[in-house]
Protein backbone atom coordinates (compact mmCIF):
# COMPACT_ATOMS: atom_id res chain seq x y z
CA UNK A 1 0.00 0.00 0.00
CA UNK A 2 1.64 3.73 -0.82
CA UNK A 3 1.47 6.29 1.49
CA UNK A 4 -0.74 9.00 0.86
CA UNK A 5 0.87 12.14 -0.67
CA UNK A 6 0.13 15.90 -0.37
CA UNK A 7 -0.75 16.40 -3.84
CA UNK A 8 -3.60 13.85 -2.80
CA UNK A 9 -4.50 15.69 0.29
CA UNK A 10 -4.67 18.60 -2.08
CA UNK A 11 -6.78 17.11 -4.47
CA UNK A 12 -8.91 15.98 -1.44
CA UNK A 13 -9.23 19.43 0.04
CA UNK A 14 -10.64 20.74 -3.32
CA UNK A 15 -13.30 18.10 -3.71
CA UNK A 16 -14.15 18.97 -0.39
CA UNK A 17 -15.84 21.61 -2.05
CA UNK A 18 -18.14 19.69 -3.30
CA UNK A 19 -19.28 17.87 -0.56
CA UNK A 20 -22.51 19.76 -0.08
CA UNK A 21 -23.71 19.61 -3.63
CA UNK A 22 -24.70 15.95 -3.35
CA UNK A 23 -26.48 16.12 -0.04
CA UNK A 24 -29.69 14.86 0.37
CA UNK A 25 -31.97 12.80 3.19
CA UNK A 26 -31.12 9.80 4.71
CA UNK A 27 -27.56 9.60 3.47
CA UNK A 28 -26.50 13.52 3.85
CA UNK A 29 -23.00 13.70 3.45
CA UNK A 30 -21.95 10.51 3.02
CA UNK A 31 -21.46 10.21 -0.87
CA UNK A 32 -19.93 13.88 -0.87
CA UNK A 33 -17.28 12.51 1.78
CA UNK A 34 -16.95 8.98 -0.38
CA UNK A 35 -16.08 10.50 -3.23
CA UNK A 36 -13.78 13.82 -1.78
CA UNK A 37 -11.93 10.85 -0.08
CA UNK A 38 -11.41 8.76 -3.61
CA UNK A 39 -7.60 10.53 -4.54
CA UNK A 40 -6.40 9.51 -1.43
CA UNK A 41 -8.23 5.99 -1.52
CA UNK A 42 -6.95 5.46 -4.68
CA UNK A 43 -3.81 5.96 -3.63
CA UNK A 44 -3.87 3.32 -0.58
CA UNK A 45 -6.03 0.71 -2.63
CA UNK A 46 -4.74 0.64 -6.39
CA UNK A 47 -6.99 -1.93 -6.90
CA UNK A 48 -10.62 -1.91 -7.69
CA UNK A 49 -11.88 -4.32 -5.19
CA UNK A 50 -10.23 -3.38 -2.46
CA UNK A 51 -10.94 0.37 -3.01
CA UNK A 52 -14.88 -0.50 -3.64
CA UNK A 53 -14.54 -2.28 0.10
CA UNK A 54 -12.90 0.69 1.29
CA UNK A 55 -15.97 3.30 -0.15
CA UNK A 56 -18.37 0.80 1.06
CA UNK A 57 -17.10 1.81 4.62
CA UNK A 58 -18.40 5.34 4.08
CA UNK A 59 -21.75 4.32 3.47
CA UNK A 60 -23.83 5.46 6.56
CA UNK A 61 -25.20 8.81 7.72
CA UNK A 62 -22.61 11.26 7.43
CA UNK A 63 -23.26 14.75 8.14
CA UNK A 64 -20.90 17.66 10.12
CA UNK A 65 -20.10 21.50 9.53
CA UNK A 66 -19.07 21.19 5.82
CA UNK A 67 -16.19 23.65 6.52
CA UNK A 68 -14.84 20.82 8.91
CA UNK A 69 -15.05 17.93 6.98
CA UNK A 70 -11.78 17.78 5.75
CA UNK A 71 -10.45 17.25 9.13
CA UNK A 72 -11.87 14.24 9.57
CA UNK A 73 -11.68 13.41 5.52
CA UNK A 74 -7.64 13.87 6.49
CA UNK A 75 -7.93 11.62 9.84
CA UNK A 76 -9.93 8.86 7.89
CA UNK A 77 -6.95 8.56 5.28
CA UNK A 78 -4.66 8.40 8.28
CA UNK A 79 -6.68 5.66 9.66
CA UNK A 80 -6.29 4.34 6.21
CA UNK A 81 -3.42 4.20 5.85
CA UNK A 82 -2.60 3.12 8.99
CA UNK A 83 -4.46 0.11 8.19
CA UNK A 84 -7.17 0.24 10.91
CA UNK A 85 -10.45 -1.58 11.32
CA UNK A 86 -13.61 -0.52 9.71
CA UNK A 87 -15.33 -0.11 13.09
CA UNK A 88 -12.62 1.76 14.71
CA UNK A 89 -12.81 4.03 11.31
CA UNK A 90 -16.75 3.75 12.12
CA UNK A 91 -16.43 4.61 14.98
CA UNK A 92 -13.87 7.74 14.57
CA UNK A 93 -16.21 9.28 12.07
CA UNK A 94 -19.42 8.77 14.07
CA UNK A 95 -17.84 10.96 16.83
CA UNK A 96 -16.29 13.33 14.86
CA UNK A 97 -18.46 14.45 12.95
CA UNK A 98 -21.24 15.68 16.11
CA UNK A 99 -18.34 17.11 17.73
CA UNK A 100 -17.47 19.12 14.80
CA UNK A 101 -20.75 20.28 13.69
CA UNK A 102 -21.12 21.39 17.75
CA UNK A 103 -17.83 24.19 17.44
CA UNK A 104 -18.55 24.66 13.86
CA UNK A 105 -21.81 26.32 14.08
CA UNK A 106 -20.93 28.34 16.98
CA UNK A 107 -18.17 29.87 15.46
CA UNK A 108 -19.16 30.26 11.29
CA UNK A 109 -22.75 30.61 11.62
CA UNK A 110 -23.11 32.40 14.57
CA UNK A 111 -20.10 34.63 14.84
CA UNK A 112 -18.15 34.85 11.61
CA UNK A 113 -20.55 35.14 9.22
CA UNK A 114 -23.17 37.86 11.02
CA UNK A 115 -20.23 40.13 12.23
CA UNK A 116 -18.67 39.99 9.04
CA UNK A 117 -21.53 40.80 7.09
CA UNK A 118 -22.25 43.66 9.63
CA UNK A 119 -19.04 45.12 9.31
CA UNK A 120 -19.30 44.60 5.30
CA UNK A 121 -22.45 46.83 5.63
CA UNK A 122 -20.77 49.29 7.65
CA UNK A 123 -18.19 49.76 4.57
CA UNK A 124 -20.74 50.11 2.28
CA UNK A 125 -22.62 52.98 4.26
CA UNK A 126 -19.28 55.03 4.93
CA UNK A 127 -17.12 53.82 2.22
CA UNK A 128 -17.85 52.82 -0.67
CA UNK A 129 -19.00 49.56 -2.79
CA UNK A 130 -15.54 47.75 -3.67
CA UNK A 131 -14.12 48.66 -0.04
CA UNK A 132 -17.35 46.72 1.34
CA UNK A 133 -17.50 43.69 -1.25
CA UNK A 134 -13.68 43.26 -0.58
CA UNK A 135 -14.78 43.40 3.25
CA UNK A 136 -17.23 40.97 2.56
CA UNK A 137 -15.06 38.49 0.47
CA UNK A 138 -12.08 38.65 1.64
CA UNK A 139 -12.64 38.75 5.41
CA UNK A 140 -14.62 36.01 5.41
CA UNK A 141 -12.97 33.75 3.47
CA UNK A 142 -9.48 34.37 4.53
CA UNK A 143 -10.56 32.73 8.03
CA UNK A 144 -12.80 30.11 6.10
CA UNK A 145 -10.54 28.91 3.25
CA UNK A 146 -7.28 28.85 5.89
CA UNK A 147 -9.90 26.44 8.25
CA UNK A 148 -10.83 24.40 5.44
CA UNK A 149 -7.42 23.45 3.61
CA UNK A 150 -5.66 23.23 6.95
CA UNK A 151 -8.06 20.98 8.37
CA UNK A 152 -7.38 18.30 5.75
CA UNK A 153 -3.39 18.63 6.44
CA UNK A 154 -3.63 18.57 10.38
CA UNK A 155 -6.54 15.79 10.00
CA UNK A 156 -3.91 14.03 8.32
CA UNK A 157 -1.30 14.59 10.31
CA UNK A 158 -2.81 14.37 13.94
CA UNK A 159 -5.42 11.29 12.88
CA UNK A 160 -7.94 10.69 15.51
CA UNK A 161 -6.69 13.68 18.16
CA UNK A 162 -7.34 16.59 15.15
CA UNK A 163 -10.89 16.92 16.04
CA UNK A 164 -9.89 18.52 19.58
CA UNK A 165 -6.84 20.16 17.71
CA UNK A 166 -9.39 21.96 15.48
CA UNK A 167 -11.77 22.74 17.75
CA UNK A 168 -9.24 24.83 20.24
CA UNK A 169 -8.41 27.10 16.92
CA UNK A 170 -12.71 28.07 16.89
CA UNK A 171 -12.93 27.77 20.69
CA UNK A 172 -15.56 29.96 22.78
CA UNK A 173 -13.21 32.04 23.78
CA UNK A 174 -12.17 33.44 19.92
CA UNK A 175 -16.24 32.94 19.25
CA UNK A 176 -16.81 35.63 22.18
CA UNK A 177 -14.68 37.83 20.62
CA UNK A 178 -15.95 38.05 17.10
CA UNK A 179 -19.29 38.34 18.58
CA UNK A 180 -18.32 41.74 20.49
CA UNK A 181 -17.02 42.90 17.37
CA UNK A 182 -19.99 41.78 15.50
CA UNK A 183 -22.13 43.63 18.10
CA UNK A 184 -19.79 46.86 17.90
CA UNK A 185 -19.88 46.92 14.27
CA UNK A 186 -23.98 46.33 14.36
CA UNK A 187 -24.53 49.36 16.53
CA UNK A 188 -22.29 51.78 14.08
CA UNK A 189 -24.59 50.26 11.33
CA UNK A 190 -27.57 51.71 13.06
CA UNK A 191 -26.09 55.03 13.48
CA UNK A 192 -24.91 54.91 10.29
CA UNK A 193 -28.50 53.64 8.50
CA UNK A 194 -29.61 57.10 10.88
CA UNK A 195 -27.07 59.65 9.60
CA UNK A 196 -27.71 58.62 6.25
CA UNK A 197 -30.85 58.43 5.46
CA UNK A 198 -32.76 60.21 8.14
CA UNK A 199 -31.93 63.55 7.06
CA UNK A 200 -33.06 65.97 9.40
CA UNK A 201 -35.05 64.03 11.31
CA UNK A 202 -32.66 62.54 12.92
CA UNK A 203 -33.10 62.43 16.47
CA UNK A 204 -36.54 61.03 16.57
CA UNK A 205 -36.12 58.68 13.53
CA UNK A 206 -32.39 58.04 13.99
CA UNK A 207 -33.03 56.98 17.82
CA UNK A 208 -36.60 55.54 17.28
CA UNK A 209 -35.20 52.83 14.36
CA UNK A 210 -32.22 52.26 16.86
CA UNK A 211 -34.24 51.09 19.79
CA UNK A 212 -36.60 49.53 17.76
CA UNK A 213 -33.64 47.47 15.80
CA UNK A 214 -32.22 46.23 18.98
CA UNK A 215 -35.84 45.38 20.41
CA UNK A 216 -36.07 43.31 18.07
CA UNK A 217 -32.80 42.42 18.13
CA UNK A 218 -33.36 40.90 21.89
CA UNK A 219 -36.45 38.93 20.52
CA UNK A 220 -34.92 37.58 17.97
CA UNK A 221 -32.59 36.15 20.70
CA UNK A 222 -35.27 34.85 22.31
CA UNK A 223 -36.64 32.96 19.54
CA UNK A 224 -34.25 32.62 16.31
CA UNK A 225 -36.56 30.59 14.20
CA UNK A 226 -39.10 34.19 14.36
CA UNK A 227 -36.49 36.19 12.75
CA UNK A 228 -37.58 35.93 8.86
CA UNK A 229 -40.91 35.68 9.20
CA UNK A 230 -41.53 38.82 11.52
CA UNK A 231 -39.15 40.70 9.62
CA UNK A 232 -41.13 39.77 6.71
CA UNK A 233 -44.56 40.78 8.42
CA UNK A 234 -43.07 44.34 9.30
CA UNK A 235 -41.60 45.15 5.53
CA UNK A 236 -44.86 43.73 4.51
CA UNK A 237 -46.83 46.05 7.15
CA UNK A 238 -44.58 48.46 6.22
CA UNK A 239 -45.69 48.22 2.39
CA UNK A 240 -49.22 48.48 2.93
CA UNK A 241 -48.89 51.79 4.84
CA UNK A 242 -47.16 53.23 1.71
CA UNK A 243 -49.84 52.05 -0.54
CA UNK A 244 -52.64 52.76 1.99
CA UNK A 245 -52.09 55.81 3.73
CA UNK B 1 -36.91 41.96 -28.70
CA UNK B 2 -33.08 41.01 -28.57
CA UNK B 3 -33.70 42.70 -25.16
CA UNK B 4 -36.23 40.93 -24.22
CA UNK B 5 -33.87 37.95 -24.95
CA UNK B 6 -30.92 39.38 -23.29
CA UNK B 7 -32.02 39.74 -19.98
CA UNK B 8 -33.38 35.62 -19.33
CA UNK B 9 -30.32 34.89 -21.22
CA UNK B 10 -28.10 36.42 -18.63
CA UNK B 11 -29.80 35.90 -15.88
CA UNK B 12 -30.40 32.10 -16.34
CA UNK B 13 -26.51 32.04 -17.04
CA UNK B 14 -25.51 34.22 -13.61
CA UNK B 15 -27.88 31.57 -11.87
CA UNK B 16 -26.61 28.69 -13.46
CA UNK B 17 -23.55 29.22 -12.58
CA UNK B 18 -23.57 31.64 -8.88
CA UNK B 19 -26.12 30.04 -7.01
CA UNK B 20 -24.11 26.51 -7.40
CA UNK B 21 -21.96 28.24 -4.95
CA UNK B 22 -24.63 27.86 -2.35
CA UNK B 23 -23.64 24.04 -2.35
CA UNK B 24 -20.24 23.94 -4.04
CA UNK B 25 -16.82 26.05 -4.23
CA UNK B 26 -17.38 28.45 -1.51
CA UNK B 27 -20.88 27.53 -0.25
CA UNK B 28 -22.19 30.97 0.67
CA UNK B 29 -18.74 32.18 0.70
CA UNK B 30 -18.55 34.37 -2.37
CA UNK B 31 -22.01 34.72 -4.00
CA UNK B 32 -23.11 36.96 -1.38
CA UNK B 33 -26.64 39.16 -1.60
CA UNK B 34 -24.84 42.72 -0.90
CA UNK B 35 -21.60 41.51 -3.17
CA UNK B 36 -24.65 41.15 -5.79
CA UNK B 37 -26.89 44.50 -4.90
CA UNK B 38 -23.24 46.55 -5.12
CA UNK B 39 -22.40 45.14 -8.38
CA UNK B 40 -25.48 45.91 -9.96
CA UNK B 41 -25.39 49.03 -8.21
CA UNK B 42 -22.53 50.35 -9.56
CA UNK B 43 -23.60 49.04 -13.34
CA UNK B 44 -26.64 51.01 -12.83
CA UNK B 45 -25.57 53.77 -10.85
CA UNK B 46 -28.48 53.29 -7.84
CA UNK B 47 -25.93 52.47 -5.54
CA UNK B 48 -28.19 53.96 -2.86
CA UNK B 49 -31.19 51.56 -3.52
CA UNK B 50 -28.09 48.63 -3.72
CA UNK B 51 -26.63 49.70 -0.76
CA UNK B 52 -30.12 49.57 0.82
CA UNK B 53 -31.43 46.31 -0.77
CA UNK B 54 -28.30 44.53 -0.34
CA UNK B 55 -27.80 45.37 3.42
CA UNK B 56 -31.03 44.30 4.40
CA UNK B 57 -30.89 40.88 2.63
CA UNK B 58 -27.65 40.15 3.81
CA UNK B 59 -28.35 40.91 7.53
CA UNK B 60 -31.28 39.07 7.39
CA UNK B 61 -29.25 36.07 5.75
CA UNK B 62 -26.40 36.09 8.15
CA UNK B 63 -29.70 35.89 10.88
CA UNK B 64 -31.31 33.02 9.65
CA UNK B 65 -29.39 31.05 7.01
CA UNK B 66 -31.06 27.88 6.81
CA UNK B 67 -34.67 29.89 6.38
CA UNK B 68 -34.64 30.89 2.58
CA UNK B 69 -31.95 30.92 -0.38
CA UNK B 70 -30.71 34.32 0.37
CA UNK B 71 -28.24 34.22 -2.45
CA UNK B 72 -31.00 33.57 -5.11
CA UNK B 73 -32.79 36.59 -3.02
CA UNK B 74 -29.62 38.84 -3.74
CA UNK B 75 -29.37 37.87 -7.22
CA UNK B 76 -32.77 38.35 -7.86
CA UNK B 77 -33.21 41.80 -6.67
CA UNK B 78 -29.65 42.68 -8.61
CA UNK B 79 -31.05 41.53 -11.78
CA UNK B 80 -34.21 43.56 -10.77
CA UNK B 81 -32.10 46.46 -10.18
CA UNK B 82 -30.31 45.85 -13.85
CA UNK B 83 -33.64 45.32 -15.57
CA UNK B 84 -35.60 48.25 -14.46
CA UNK B 85 -32.40 50.59 -15.25
CA UNK B 86 -33.37 53.29 -17.47
CA UNK B 87 -37.38 52.18 -17.41
CA UNK B 88 -38.33 53.82 -14.24
CA UNK B 89 -37.38 56.43 -12.25
CA UNK B 90 -35.77 56.86 -8.80
CA UNK B 91 -35.99 53.73 -6.68
CA UNK B 92 -34.59 55.70 -3.35
CA UNK B 93 -34.48 53.48 -0.14
CA UNK B 94 -37.60 53.68 1.42
CA UNK B 95 -39.93 54.29 -1.98
CA UNK B 96 -42.73 51.09 -2.24
CA UNK B 97 -41.52 50.41 -5.51
CA UNK B 98 -37.93 49.63 -3.56
CA UNK B 99 -39.44 48.07 -0.62
CA UNK B 100 -41.73 46.18 -2.97
CA UNK B 101 -38.95 44.42 -4.60
CA UNK B 102 -37.20 43.57 -1.37
CA UNK B 103 -40.22 41.60 -0.46
CA UNK B 104 -40.22 39.74 -3.40
CA UNK B 105 -37.02 39.01 -3.25
CA UNK B 106 -36.76 37.93 0.32
CA UNK B 107 -40.09 35.58 -0.98
CA UNK B 108 -38.79 33.94 -3.75
CA UNK B 109 -35.63 32.80 -1.63
CA UNK B 110 -37.69 31.79 1.09
CA UNK B 111 -39.64 29.75 -1.12
CA UNK B 112 -36.88 28.10 -3.47
CA UNK B 113 -35.79 26.91 0.22
CA UNK B 114 -39.15 25.07 0.50
CA UNK B 115 -38.63 23.78 -3.23
CA UNK B 116 -35.21 22.78 -2.36
CA UNK B 117 -36.00 21.36 0.83
CA UNK B 118 -39.32 19.15 -0.92
CA UNK B 119 -37.02 17.86 -3.33
CA UNK B 120 -34.66 16.66 -1.19
CA UNK B 121 -36.83 14.80 0.11
CA UNK B 122 -38.16 12.99 -2.99
CA UNK B 123 -35.16 12.38 -4.24
CA UNK B 124 -35.21 8.88 -4.88
CA UNK B 125 -32.56 8.84 -8.15
CA UNK B 126 -29.82 7.01 -7.12
CA UNK B 127 -30.14 4.53 -4.18
CA UNK B 128 -27.36 4.48 -1.74
CA UNK B 129 -27.27 0.96 -2.23
CA UNK B 130 -27.42 1.49 -5.72
CA UNK B 131 -24.08 3.31 -5.71
CA UNK B 132 -22.23 1.48 -3.02
CA UNK B 133 -23.30 -1.96 -3.41
CA UNK B 134 -22.13 -1.74 -6.70
CA UNK B 135 -19.49 -3.27 -8.30
CA UNK B 136 -17.45 0.05 -8.78
CA UNK B 137 -18.79 2.66 -6.29
CA UNK B 138 -16.23 4.76 -7.59
CA UNK B 139 -18.45 5.17 -10.79
CA UNK B 140 -21.95 5.70 -9.36
CA UNK B 141 -20.25 8.42 -7.35
CA UNK B 142 -18.89 10.36 -10.08
CA UNK B 143 -21.56 9.59 -12.07
CA UNK B 144 -23.91 11.26 -9.14
CA UNK B 145 -21.78 13.96 -8.34
CA UNK B 146 -21.80 15.15 -11.98
CA UNK B 147 -25.76 15.00 -11.93
CA UNK B 148 -26.35 16.92 -9.70
CA UNK B 149 -24.46 19.69 -10.37
CA UNK B 150 -26.10 19.94 -13.73
CA UNK B 151 -29.00 20.16 -11.82
CA UNK B 152 -27.88 22.66 -9.49
CA UNK B 153 -27.01 24.95 -12.86
CA UNK B 154 -30.46 24.19 -14.41
CA UNK B 155 -32.19 24.79 -11.47
CA UNK B 156 -30.12 27.91 -10.44
CA UNK B 157 -30.64 29.11 -13.70
CA UNK B 158 -34.46 28.83 -13.70
CA UNK B 159 -34.51 30.42 -10.18
CA UNK B 160 -32.91 33.30 -11.13
CA UNK B 161 -35.20 33.90 -14.37
CA UNK B 162 -38.11 33.47 -11.72
CA UNK B 163 -37.02 35.25 -8.62
CA UNK B 164 -35.44 38.10 -10.88
CA UNK B 165 -38.72 38.49 -13.35
CA UNK B 166 -41.20 38.26 -9.93
CA UNK B 167 -38.70 41.18 -8.24
CA UNK B 168 -39.32 43.44 -11.68
CA UNK B 169 -43.16 42.93 -11.75
CA UNK B 170 -43.30 43.53 -7.89
CA UNK B 171 -41.24 46.51 -8.80
CA UNK B 172 -43.12 47.76 -11.26
CA UNK B 173 -46.31 47.00 -9.75
CA UNK B 174 -45.89 50.26 -7.86
CA UNK B 175 -43.31 52.32 -9.53
CA UNK B 176 -46.12 55.05 -10.58
CA UNK B 177 -47.45 54.92 -7.31
CA UNK B 178 -47.82 58.71 -5.23
CA UNK B 179 -44.51 58.84 -3.37
CA UNK B 180 -45.35 58.50 0.56
CA UNK B 181 -44.81 61.69 2.80
CA UNK B 182 -41.44 62.63 3.24
CA UNK B 183 -41.41 61.49 7.29
CA UNK B 184 -43.20 58.24 6.41
CA UNK B 185 -40.89 57.30 3.59
CA UNK B 186 -37.23 57.89 5.69
CA UNK B 187 -39.29 56.19 8.59
CA UNK B 188 -39.30 53.12 6.25
CA UNK B 189 -35.72 53.78 4.78
CA UNK B 190 -33.87 53.49 8.43
CA UNK B 191 -36.16 51.15 10.06
CA UNK B 192 -36.39 48.07 7.21
CA UNK B 193 -32.44 47.51 7.56
CA UNK B 194 -32.46 48.63 11.30
CA UNK B 195 -34.16 44.91 11.32
CA UNK B 196 -31.62 43.46 9.13
CA UNK B 197 -29.37 44.43 11.88
CA UNK B 198 -31.62 43.35 14.66
CA UNK B 199 -31.46 39.98 12.70
CA UNK B 200 -28.04 39.72 12.60
CA UNK B 201 -27.13 40.88 16.12
CA UNK B 202 -29.61 38.51 17.33
CA UNK B 203 -27.90 35.38 15.55
CA UNK B 204 -25.23 36.37 18.23
CA UNK B 205 -27.75 34.33 20.40
CA UNK B 206 -26.85 36.64 23.69
CA UNK B 207 -28.66 39.47 25.05
CA UNK B 208 -25.12 40.95 26.15
CA UNK B 209 -24.65 41.67 22.50
CA UNK B 210 -28.16 43.27 21.91
CA UNK B 211 -26.47 45.63 24.76
CA UNK B 212 -23.03 46.37 22.78
CA UNK B 213 -24.90 47.62 20.24
CA UNK B 214 -26.54 49.51 21.87
CA UNK B 215 -23.74 51.92 20.94
CA UNK B 216 -25.32 53.09 17.88
CA UNK B 217 -28.35 54.83 18.93
CA UNK B 218 -25.52 56.48 21.82
CA UNK B 219 -23.66 57.22 19.07
CA UNK B 220 -26.82 58.61 16.72
CA UNK B 221 -28.06 60.95 20.44
CA UNK B 222 -24.34 62.02 20.32
CA UNK B 223 -24.50 62.91 16.63
CA UNK B 224 -27.30 65.00 17.15
CA UNK B 225 -26.28 66.66 20.31
CA UNK B 226 -22.76 67.48 18.58
CA UNK B 227 -25.13 69.11 15.72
Amino acid sequence: MSAVRKLDLAKVAFRLAFLQSVWREGAMQSEGLAWCLLPGLRRLHPDLESRAAALRRYRGPFNTHPFLAGVIAGAVLRLEQEGTSSRRISSFVGGAMGGLAAVGDPFFRDALAPAVTLLAALTALLAGPLEAIAVLVLLFNAVHITVRLAGVRVGFREGTAAPAHVARWIGPARVRRIKVLGAVAGGLVLWALATRWSGDRLLPVGIGAGLAGLGAAAAFVARRALAVWLVLALLSAALLSEVLL
Amino acid sequence: MDEALIWPAVAFVAGAVLLMERRCLGQRAFVQPLALCLVAGLITARLEAAIWLGATLQMLAAGDSRRANWALAGLASALALIALDGRVGELAPGDPATLSLLIAAALTGVAARMLERRLARTDTEFSVGSIFDAPDPERGLNALVRRRLLRSALYGGIGAVAAGAIAVAAALALVGLEPPAPLHRTVVAVVVPALGVASAVGAHSGIRYVGIAGIGVIATLLTVVMG
